[in-house]
């Protein structure tokens, strides 16, 4: 066999299996670096491997407390992992307190995601409440630095 | 043994094509009348748009592939599981005024924050759009519908162009 063919044959086998993984990944989960001090608590923030798994979320499947990973209503590209803290039809008060804090009614099919870390936490509280079609998956486990369910 | 495996060779393709069809292009049936005339100009249900859809415009390729006026699908922020298309109006740092039985008019154009984008119907009496419930984030937009395949009499490209009778509620 000539050295082109061989190439040829190597990277459709590479295509077909980066394919593969990347089909893995979106259907079933993956395992996620995750940064940054907002989930304080919970996960450390010197960039946890979190197992997110991948799941078609609908209102059924959602409940209060629940760690899911949302695409970032500020920016499409990023992805944030945050506590569903209240769902639809529920009213959140912005600041506890305050005299008059305004209070916020969840719209349909929406939630409000907080950070566990609330002093440092980009959330709801700046981008209001954000729509269960945002939301790609749930965190289970930690996986390190310790095993952790979460 | 190893024969046997050679012959279920072709099904490494599979993945392929399901990420061919995830993130690159894909085709679909336009349901409903909201996008009139641009899209299913004719109201007989039996009678849809098949349309190329353009997969390559979602996650961090919507800042950069997406401007005013095209024709995109996206989930509806308040079902989560439904797909609808509508045209983006506004992008982030434009302003635009509601219409006027809108909930959300109150003789003040709304700004686009960060992110967000303002999207309607073409079609504005049978449309549930940005005028229902205010802008929507660009991380919900899934594709970018670029061709009508079929009918054969309008095959061709989806024109990107905001209706003349809008133009004028964008600033």
């Amino acid at each position: 066999m000539n050295r082109v063919a061989k190439l040829r044959k190597r990277t459709v086998l590479v295509v077909q299996i980066t394919c593969l993984a990347l089909f893995v990944a979106e259907k079933f989960g993956r395992v996620s670096i995750c940064a940054g001090s907002s989930m304080f608590p919970t996960l450390t923030g010197n960039g946890d491997l979190v197992v997110i798994a991948r799941d078609k979320l609908t209102n059924s499947k959602i409940h209060k407390g629940m760690l899911v990973e949302s695409i970032s209503p500020l920016d499409p590209s990023i992805r944030v992992l945050k506590r569903i803290t209240a769902l639809e039809g529920e009213c959140v008060q912005l600041d506890s307190k305050a005299e008059h804090a305004q209070k916020i009614r969840i719209p349909k099919g929406h939630v409000w995601l907080t950070g566990d870390n609330l002093q440092q936490s980009i959330d709801s509280r700046v981008y209001g409440p954000v729509s269960i079609a945002l939301l790609k998956g749930v965190a289970k486990y930690r996986i390190w630095p310790s095993f952790k369910r979460l | 043994m190893l024969k046997q495996f050679y012959r279920l060779k072709p099904l490494l393709w599979l993945p392929v094509a399901v990420f061919v069809n995830n993130h690159i292009v894909s085709v679909t049936f336009i349901e409903g009348r909201s996008m009139q005339p641009a899209l299913n100009p004719d109201t007989n249900r039996l009678r849809k748009d098949f349309v190329l859809l353009n997969k390559f415009v979602s996650g961090s390729f919507s800042k950069t592939h997406l401007k005013k006026g095209d024709v995109v699908t996206l989930y509806n922020p308040q079902e989560p599981e439904e797909l609808i298309t509508k045209r983006i109006i506004a992008m982030p740092g434009d302003s635009v005024f509601p219409n006027t039985n809108s909930r959300f008019f109150k003789y003040a154009p709304i700004n686009i924050p960060e992110g967000h984008c303002w999207i309607e119907g073409d079609e504005g009496f049978h449309s549930f759009d940005s005028n229902s419930f205010g802008y929507v984030p660009l991380g919900l937009i899934q594709s970018k519908v670029s061709f009508v395949l079929y009918p054969f009499y309008r095959f061709g490209f989806v024109q990107s162009k905001i209706p003349n009778w809008k133009i004028s509620r964008i600033s």
